[in-house]
């Protein structure tokens, strides 16, 4: 008797955090999958720009070239869309765990409004020929303030959150929350300090940038997507992590070791040899770490692989972790120069950066999405079979792209390094790698416009009316 | 959202299971458990550490700042590899800053073979390149304009515009040096910013361009000092043959004329 009116108390306990959680949520994820979709039809056009620099090349619509049609999808892809879902998912999961109602959600809606003004602002600049040309930092000097004011505010809310919290254990999503609320200020001031205010010798500037791109990576978006995963796996199973040792390596080992990597890119370089040395290190000691959060999560799943089936949240969580352990393994493997000198300046760099942020962290919050959403508007996601197509379309997608920029790139390099061979060479080995590239770009593309179309659907409460979740299998009722 | 849950309300008529099926349904949130780990994996990360450390004591290079290459690194030459090309004497780079000055400014009218076209006078064996640097100097400081006899042609009908405020003395002395040896066949002497200077010192006030019988005559030449690399030693060490006179005398030798085809092509 009194268990039951336990559970009751807890189903409305969660209900009321999830109404207050409401506003700022779905603004993060609304703007969150705007900007998804700008970037993928960037993302499609800068493929093709790449061999085919007459596509779309009216007079007016100069800014598509590719030199900035590209950095403007990087930028949406990471600050438009990538952190900014981040963020929401991250403000949800620590109300969820502190159990605490969300105060203030106007402090977070602000802060969002600075943080899609500061990417707007970013994207045109970049349009207008303002960029800076550093890669994930090419919107014009002017922005960074912007964006780190407006983190800066949802750190601070995080942080009061995370003091409102319930007594008790803390959970591991939390400390992972917390990494990136912190890291992401320091990585983000670090880089632009070193580029764009005190800016040192040229090629301190690229191990510089180098060094944040992969700091963004394992410091930002690594910690929020897994504490994602470290929610929604057990969550959904309804079954502990396997292991809290295990977790403790796994957080651990990514925080002492997460921000030595990046500068391995430059091996063989101009630069002190010991550096890219530390940071190929760096990535080969990171396998520990991610083995352990590997089998944590495999251990956890064990026995209910039907549930990969079933459940959308499910599907996109373990597809996007599985993302995180290739992603790891081929960032070490290419810290041996065997691999690493087709690697470092070729199209590879682009299926390493796709790999970590589609497919691990953009799979693995379209997972909490999926979860979350449904709670806070009250009704359910209208089409199974259309979860059931961005899934597809996304996975197909991106493991196209990444393998054809993998391999497209190995044999880009091999023509490179062919000294005494015209440049030309290189360009057309990698050619018709960089042509389906495209295909693949535009089944990404597809998928997400159609996956913004479902989550406007639900923000307007125009979901299924109903009891029962929306899931994937076909047992569920009409769609 | 007050009326979007009043709304929900109306739409099922039950509030209560209804609006809140998603949180009731859900499973406990979730905690860690205390399996123990395995040996196994205590052997990857042993495994794994040791790559790692074999790792950086091959490439760190003993932390040393001033090593960008891994310790015990070897330049090696590859297979198939021939240097890059010729490395060039002061002379010839200064011929070749020469040429480069003649493609930008005076190839549009003379044209590269220098031959000219139209009322636009040839360069080649003309006798205001091959005699005195003087003359040569003022046309290229000042301009021309006006009836000029070159090679038996007259001209007139065009003008050179002045080239003292586009060029610096040292772009003239190596374009005219450039021409020179390009087109009159000169090897023997080069015209130097110095003299330039010189010359510029005593006509670049004058407003208008020359005539052609305003020039100074036939046989002036700049005065000044060769440069250190035009000395014969200099000149042997690079296999060239070195012409007798070191000042600058009038070169009409046709033997010499008969050379510039030829060096031509090895620029
Ligand atoms: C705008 C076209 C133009 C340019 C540029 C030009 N010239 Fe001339 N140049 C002429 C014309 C026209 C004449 C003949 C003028 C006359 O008819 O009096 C001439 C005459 C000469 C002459 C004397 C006649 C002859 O053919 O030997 C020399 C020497 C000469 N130019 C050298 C140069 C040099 C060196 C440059 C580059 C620094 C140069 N010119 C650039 C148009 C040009």
């Amino acid at each position: 008797m009194t268990d039951n009116k336990q559970a009751d108390e807890d189903v409305l306990r969660r209900a009321a955090i999830d109404r207050s959680a409401r506003l700022p949520v779905l603004f993060f994820f609304t703007s969150a999958a705007v900007w998804l979709a700008i970037s993928v039809v960037l993302g499609f056009i800068q493929s093709v720009k790449l061999y085919a620099p007459g596509f779309l090349d009216a007079p007016w619509l100069f800014f598509l070239n590719y030199g900035r049609s590209n950095p403007a999808f990087m930028g949406a892809l990471v600050y438009g869309w990538a952190i900014q879902a981040g963020i929401g998912v991250a403000i949800w999961l620590m109300a969820r765990l502190c159990r605490a109602e969300v105060k203030n959600p106007l402090t977070l809606v602000v802060a969002g409004h600075f943080w899609n003004l500061g990417v707007l602002i970013g994207v045109l600049g970049i349009f207008a020929g303002y960029g800076t040309s550093m890669e994930w930092l090419a919107f014009p000097r002017a922005v960074w303030p912007i964006l780190l004011v407006a983190y800066s505010l949802m750190v601070v809310w995080l942080i009061t959150m995370f003091q409102r919290r319930e007594p008790g254990e803390v959970y591991i999503s939390v400390w992972y929350i917390l990494g990136a609320s912190f890291w992401f200020p320091w990585v983000y001031i670090t880089a632009n300090v070193f580029i764009h205010i005190l800016p040192g010798a040229a090629v301190a500037k690229a191990a510089t940038n180098a060094w944040f791109m992969s700091s963004m990576i394992f410091l930002v978006l690594a910690p929020l997507g897994l504490a994602s995963a470290y929610y929604f796996i057990p969550k959904i199973l309804g079954r502990p992590v396997y292991s809290s040792q295990l977790a403790k390596i796994g957080f651990w080992g990514l925080a002492i070791l997460g921000g030595w990597t990046g500068v391995q890119k430059f091996m063989g370089g101009p630069l002190p040899a010991w550096m890219p040395a530390v940071s190929g290190v760096a990535v080969i000691l990171l396998l520990v770490p991610i083995l352990a959060i590997a089998i944590n999560h495999h251990m956890t799943i064990k026995g209910n692989h039907s549930l990969i089936e079933t459940s959308p949240t499910m599907r996109f969580t373990a597809a996007g972790a599985l993302a995180f352990t290739v992603f790891c393994i081929l960032s070490a493997l290419s810290a041996f120069f065997s691999l690493g000198q087709f690697t470092q300046i070729s199209q590879t760099t682009m299926a390493f950066q796709l790999l970590a942020v589609y497919g691990f962290f953009s799979l693995t919050i379209f997972g909490a999405i999926y979860f979350i959403v449904p709670r806070l508007v009250g009704c359910e996601w209208p089409s199974g079979s259309r979860i059931r197509l961005h899934f597809w379309f996304s996975t197909y997608g991106i493991v196209s792209l990444v393998v054809l920029h993998f391999v497209g790139g190995i044999w880009q390099a091999a023509a490179y390094s062919q000294f005494d061979a015209p440049l030309e060479n290189a360009v057309s080995a990698g050619r018709p790698y960089a042509i389906g590239a495209s295909i693949a770009w535009a089944s990404i593309m597809v998928s997400n416009v159609m996956f913004l179309y479902h989550l406007s659907l639900m923000v307007l409460r125009l979901g299924r009316r109903n009891e029962n979740p929306t899931l994937l299998g076909h047992q569920h009722p009409a769609a | 959202m007050m009326s979007e849950n009043n709304e929900n309300r109306d739409y099922e008529h039950k509030p209560s299971v209804r609006e809140h099926a998603s949180a009731r349904r859900e499973k406990q949130d979730p905690e860690a458990g205390f399996e123990p780990l395995s040996l196994w994996f205590f052997s990857i990360c042993a495994f794994v550490l040791m790559i790692g450390g074999g790792y950086l004591g091959a490439k760190s290079a003993g932390f040393d700042f001033g090593s960008t290459q891994v310790s015990g690194y070897k330049a090696g030459t590859p297979p198939n590899f021939t240097p890059a090309g010729p490395v060039l004497s002061e002379r010839d780079k200064y011929l070749k800053s020469g040429e480069a000055v003649y493609k930008t400014v005076c190839n549009g009218c003379h044209q590269f073979n220098g031959r000219g076209q139209g009322q636009i006078p040839p360069l080649v064996d003309s006798e205001w390149v091959i005699n005195g640097t003087e003359r040569m100097a003022q046309i290229v400081l000042n301009g021309i304009r006006g009836p000029i006899t070159v090679n038996g042609t007259s001209y007139g009908a065009q003008e050179m515009p002045a080239q003292k405020g586009a060029l610096s003395d040292q772009r003239i002395a190596q374009v005219i040096t450039y021409v020179r040896e390009r087109f009159g066949g000169i090897t023997d002497a080069v015209v130097t910013k110095e003299m330039i200077a010189d010359a510029r010192n005593r006509h670049g006030d004058r407003v208008a361009q020359y005539t052609a019988g305003e020039l100074a005559a036939e046989d002036a030449m700049l005065s000044g000092e060769q440069p250190a690399w035009m000395n014969p030693e200099a000149d042997a060490a690079e296999g060239e043959t070195s012409a007798d006179g070191k000042n600058s005398g009038d070169v009409k030798d046709p033997a010499v004329n008969d050379k510039a085809p030829e060096s031509k092509e090895t620029k």
